[in-house]
């Protein structure tokens, strides 16, 4: 499983085994992704890593009370500088920035806002009561519903749903992060 | 939960009805096929329950993409988008 490089057939690639000319970095939505020349979609990578925060349930939230969800990992010994100089080569600089604290790299999710989530659920309440012409029995006062979202629960990504076209972070979304940068062989 | 017109919606903070969640999944009893399990690989494995332990080594499954960060206007910035992760093997916390 470590020394797994590159599936064109399944569009994954191990960016610290791939052969880096096999790989373009080219616009998929609105963002700039890796891909496998001649796909359509963004590559599924795949890494091998020694796991060191989950926040995939406990979230952290950035910014303007964007919320995220994401874990740090040490890739394995060598896979890291392999890893980084197939980026820098696939994307044609020198260097580049990525959320990397001392060994630690950062999975995160896109940001996302529970607010708008739930405006857009009570939205539907109010709907189905309309429509059903029942009154709303709720036990639980929303404002304290509210609360108790905000402070537990998990937030919602696109990148769900098993489909690999999604866009990146944008620079919003890395509030609070260091940045360091990786220079390519 | 809440009575909604008579439809009953539950969600808590670990319910995944409306907040979806990152797949996590338990790869420690069950080889992955490579690479054709890699795709599917949330339909062939349980859900690893609880946080994952610290040290624990995991196999992840992300995309990469590329912005202009506002900061950094002459830099490329990399973001590292999670997709799952495989747990292969806890560490010594769990």
């Amino acid at each position: 499983m470590i020394t797994f490089g590159y599936d064109e057939k399944h569009n994954i690639v191990n960016l610290s085994r791939v052969d880096p000319a096999l790989i373009i970095s080219k616009q998929v939505g609105k963002s700039d992704m890796v891909c496998i020349r001649n796909k359509k979609k963004p590559a599924l990578c795949v890494s091998m890593v020694v796991i060191e925060d989950d926040h995939t349930t406990t979230t952290k939230t950035i910014g303007d009370d964007s919320i995220i969800k994401f874990i740090t990992a040490t890739p394995l010994t060598q896979e890291f500088e392999r890893f980084a100089a197939v980026l820098c080569m696939t994307h044609g600089v020198e260097s580049a920035r990525c959320q990397l604290l001392n060994n630690l790299l950062t999975f995160s999710t896109r940001s996302g806002k529970l607010l708008i989530l739930f405006q857009f659920i009570f939205s539907l309440e109010l709907y189905i009561e309309k429509i059903s012409g029942s009154p709303k029995k709720s036990s639980t006062p929303r404002k304290n519903l509210f609360a108790a979202f905000q402070s537990k629960a998990t937030t919602s990504d696109k990148t769900l749903g098993y489909s690999y076209a999604v866009s990146s972070l944008s620079p919003n979304d890395i509030g609070g992060w260091f940045y360091f940068t990786f220079h390519s062989n | 939960m809440i009575l909604v017109g008579g439809f009953t919606l539950h969600f808590t903070a670990t319910n995944n009805f409306f907040l979806f969640q990152v797949p996590i999944v338990d790869a420690q009893r069950k080889k992955i096929k490579l690479p054709g399990g890699l795709t599917t690989i949330e339909k062939d494995f349980p859900v690893f329950e609880g946080v994952i332990p610290a040290s624990s080594v995991a196999l992840v499954g992300y995309t990469v993409g590329k912005y202009t960060a506002k900061a950094f206007p002459n830099d490329a910035s990399l973001s590292l988008n999670l997709l799952w992760v495989a747990v292969l093997a806890t560490g010594n916390d769990a």
